[in-house]
């Protein structure tokens, strides 16, 4: 991983859960535990198709949407599978008309604290490309306000970051 | 939403310059001159950047020919973040979907043990 990777400019959430990091290594692990979480709001609970948990193993989730009408599919490849420390995969996700969503790397790092876990998660986003065609942005919701012009050199590090990355 | 028309705003920022004339700018309207100064750039090198700033569609320029004035134009800097904000949502939104989940079923854990020991 090049230093810009580890930067802040990636995406980095932090959670802590209230549970113990095997039980916190389980659910991101095991699909009777993965299917009730991994859907986002406005999707349904998904459909595992494969979580094959090894480095250069498979996975794939069908997410229906709400609506009932369609859902997408998150799939990727796993590359780094240690066990209650981290977890890396490549992580797409696309619809049944071939429009693309986004394409990222992700990684996991799982943190124990002694019955909690401390979960940090690091996405480099991939932006789209010209070949991409299908590329699709997905529906935004209402509410965007002007603020962003606030932070905007921070945004397009933010941005320009990402892209650096990919070349 | 083209993809094109996103690679092209990601292209554009991918040059620090480019960023701090987009910095520069979210301040206001200013001419081409005035935007040289702080970078202690020619002009023609300023006007390369600003033509891949106007052809991402990222900067607009006034009419008046001899100052040129450029502003900022919000509308492709914004679905660029908002892609970004998009995802980050999702995995807030699974996140806090995992906190639930976690919480649910140690209740239920503990539950069925109480159950066990009666």
């Amino acid at each position: 991983m090049s230093a810009a990777a580890k930067s802040d400019l990636d995406l980095v959430v932090t959670r802590e859960f209230e549970a113990p990091v095997d039980l916190v290594w389980e659910a991101w692990t095991r699909p009777e535990h993965l299917v009730h979480w991994w859907k986002p709001k406005g999707f349904h609970k998904g459909r595992i198709e494969s979580l094959d948990v090894r480095p250069g193993g498979k996975w794939r989730i069908y997410m229906p949407f709400d609506s009932g009408k369609g859902g997408c599919t998150a799939y990727g490849i796993y590359r780094e599978v240690v066990a209650r420390e981290r977890l890396s995969w490549d992580d797409f996700c696309d619809d049944e008309n071939g429009n693309f969503f986004h394409k990222a790397f992700v990684t996991v790092s799982f943190e124990d604290l002694g019955g909690r876990t401390r979960v940090t998660l690091r996405a480099r986003l991939d932006p789209p490309a010209k070949r991409d065609a299908k590329w699709t942005l997905p529906l935004m919701e209402e509410g965007w306000t002007e603020g962003w012009k606030d932070n905007l050199e921070e945004l397009v590090h933010h941005l320009s970051a990402t892209h650096k990355e990919m070349q | 939403m083209p993809a094109d028309h996103l690679s092209a705003t990601f292209a554009a920022l991918a040059d620090p310059t480019r960023r701090a004339i987009l910095a520069r700018l979210v301040q206001g309207e200013v001419s081409v001159n005035e935007l040289a100064e702080p970078f202690e750039m020619t002009l023609p090198a300023v006007s390369k950047h600003l033509k891949v700033l106007e052809a991402a569609g990222l900067i607009a320029r006034g009419r008046d020919a001899q100052r040129r004035p450029c502003r900022i134009e919000a509308a492709p800097l914004k679905d660029a973040v908002e892609w970004l904000e998009r995802y980050r949502k999702l995995w807030e939104e699974r996140l806090d979907g995992l906190g639930v989940y976690l919480r649910e079923i140690q209740r239920k854990e503990k539950k069925h043990v109480r159950r066990r020991k009666k």
